[in-house]
């Protein structure tokens, strides 16, 4: 008998924020029904070998509406369905209309936002369309329960007509916190990790890093594809000394590597990468487009506002002219912070919720 | 040659390296500036006999701090154009300086239309197609300031300026040619490595 189901298009468990969410949300549905009382409809599941190469959001709707659909001929309805991210519009009014509780994580970007940077050459339908667009939020709407992971996606889906009410904020987490601190770099350093997507706002930080022209100091953009910079910057930068190492296998060797991480993103849900860093003692400049920027406290970090050159590159002024003494209560500080976003806490704010969901039924 | 250019000063610093290209065989036809000299024509001038027009050019990336050329730009195919620029941007180190004298297709245009049907000569069709006095003497390509600018841009140049040409000693004496232009452009000296 399955009583829960977890949805998403994602690999559940894969490293990267997505995968690590869904699985200590599939480990939080396994902890209040039993493991074999969840069924989980990840990627292939929802987007089968003939379709692997259409990344079409609505495509992982009807698959999995398919197979849930079949699921319910054979057993009834469960009692409840979590989505992580994604489209899942018909699957929502499916379950919803048989009585079970549907909840949805939606790390939404700010559309308006997102598009005005991607520009036609990233096109994503379900977000450009307007008609889809209606119908991906309509599936939000539909949903009993909306888990978004920070202040800003949550202003967003409440202009887009969810409900506050039926909106809970639980932050996405890290699995531990470094038992100890690595020394600050000897020359100033900066880094990065993550896509390289147009949300992430890396031009204006690499622009940032180019008026501030320090020959002394390295700004490091990892995570995988981050050699497409090579161009930009060459474009962009008469001088400066610039790192793009792509992949990192070992996130430790990246966050003990840099002096202060900083997330430009213009639109995001989260930025897991924010915590991280903050639980390696790194001290943070991070835009108020990433969800995540939450926890950056006056105490551990800078905000700045998305798609800002001249604030990014006067945070990074100022990250290099604090005094030693301020920068180690910083590190300080973003450890502490940093505890308060470990998954243990975090799936515990997942049951609760969950739990209150339930005995709404 | 040399005093259409006297006025202006190559801002390359002392001891760069620096190649010509197509700057001529060394004769009437074209005197080069700079040594080594790479052109298609062979003469006691020349030290790398090639057709600049065919790419990749038999030049090691990255190891000149100046590449230098006189009228030579203009005289590759709008086709080809951008495979060249790619390799000027190829062939210069890090922090290295493009300096191309070149003419100013737009500004041609512009001399011929206020010349009006009844002042066309010999002498404006000179300018527009180039002299045809031998094979390679031929203007394939137009250029205005703006359009080089972007040439260069989306080669991966960081910085790209334009300057009016300084102007030729004439039989009237010292004259502005608002029909060419020089053009430098920058490639960064951003240090890109790959590894943390």
């Amino acid at each position: 008998m399955i009583r829960a189901l977890h949805v998403s298009g994602d690999v559940v468990g894969a490293p990267g924020g997505a995968g690590q969410v869904t699985a200590n949300e599939v480990r939080v549905l396994q902890d209040i029904y039993g493991a074999d009382q969840v069924q989980v409809l990840q990627l292939d599941d929802v987007r089968p070998g003939p379709y692997a190469g259409l990344d079409v959001p609505f495509i992982h709707d009807y698959f999995a509406l398919s197979k849930v659909a079949r699921l319910c001929e054979k057993q009834g309805p469960p009692e409840q369905c979590h989505i992580y991210s994604g489209a899942y519009t018909e699957l929502t009014r499916y379950l919803v209309n048989r009585g079970c509780k549907v909840s949805h994580t939606s790390p939404s970007h700010d559309r308006n936002l997102s598009m005005k940077e991607r520009g036609p050459a990233y096109y994503l339908p379900h977000i450009d369309i307007p008609d889809l667009w209606e119908q991906h939020c309509e599936g939000l709407r539909l949903a009993d329960l909306v888990i978004v992971p920070g202040e800003a996606p949550r202003r967003f889906l409440e202009s887009e007509g969810v409900k506050p009410e039926r909106m809970v904020v639980i932050p996405h987490g890290i699995d531990s916190v470094p038992e100890q601190v690595a020394p600050f770099p000897e020359e100033f350093v900066v880094g990065y990790l993550g896509r390289s997507g147009p949300d992430k706002g890396l031009k204006y930080l690499i622009d940032a890093w180019a008026a501030l022209g320090w020959e002394d100091a390295r700004l490091i953009i990892a995570g995988e594809g981050s050699q497409q910079w090579t161009s930009y910057i060459q474009s962009r930068a008469g001088k400066g000394k610039f790192c793009l190492p792509g992949f990192v296998a070992n996130v430790a060797d990246f966050y003990n590597a840099i002096t202060v991480y900083c997330q430009p993103s213009i639109a995001e849900g989260f930025g897991i990468e924010i915590i991280e860093a903050m639980s390696y003692g790194r001290p943070v400049i991070a835009s108020t487009g990433a969800g995540a920027s939450d926890a950056v406290v006056p105490g551990c970090g800078w905000q700045v506002p998305p798609a800002d050159t001249k604030a990014l590159a006067n945070a990074l002024w100022h990250s290099r002219n604090h005094k030693p003494k301020s920068m180690a209560r910083k590190t300080r500080t973003a450890r502490a912070w940093a505890t308060k976003y470990l998954w243990e806490k975090i799936r515990k704010q997942y049951v609760q919720v969950f739990q209150e969901l339930l005995r709404a039924h | 040659m040399l005093t259409e250019i006297t006025p202006y000063i190559c801002p390359f610093k002392q001891g760069d390296r620096v190649i010509e290209l197509g700057g001529g065989p060394g004769d009437a036809t074209g005197m080069p500036i700079f040594r080594p000299n790479i052109d298609a024509r062979n003469g006691p001038m020349v030290d790398i006999v090639h057709d600049l027009s065919k790419t990749p050019w038999p030049l090691a990336s990255s190891q000149f701090q100046g590449v230098y050329s006189s009228f030579w730009l203009e005289h590759v195919s709008h086709r080809l154009i951008r495979n060249v620029i790619a390799e000027v941007y190829r062939i210069l180190a890090p922090g290295g300086l493009a300096v191309l004298v070149t003419a100013d297709t737009w500004a041609q245009c512009k001399k011929i239309v206020d010349a009006g049907p009844e002042g066309m000569n010999d002498q404006l069709s000179n300018m527009l197609f180039g002299g045809g006095d031998y094979e390679g003497n031929f203007h394939k390509a137009a250029l205005s300031r703006p359009f080089a600018t972007r040439l260069f841009r989306e080669a991966g140049f960081w910085q790209v300026n334009t300057l009016e040409h300084p102007g030729i000693m004439g039989p009237n004496g010292y004259e502005r040619v608002e029909t060419d232009f020089i053009l430098e452009a920058y490639k960064s000296a951003a240090v890109i490595t790959y590894s943390l």
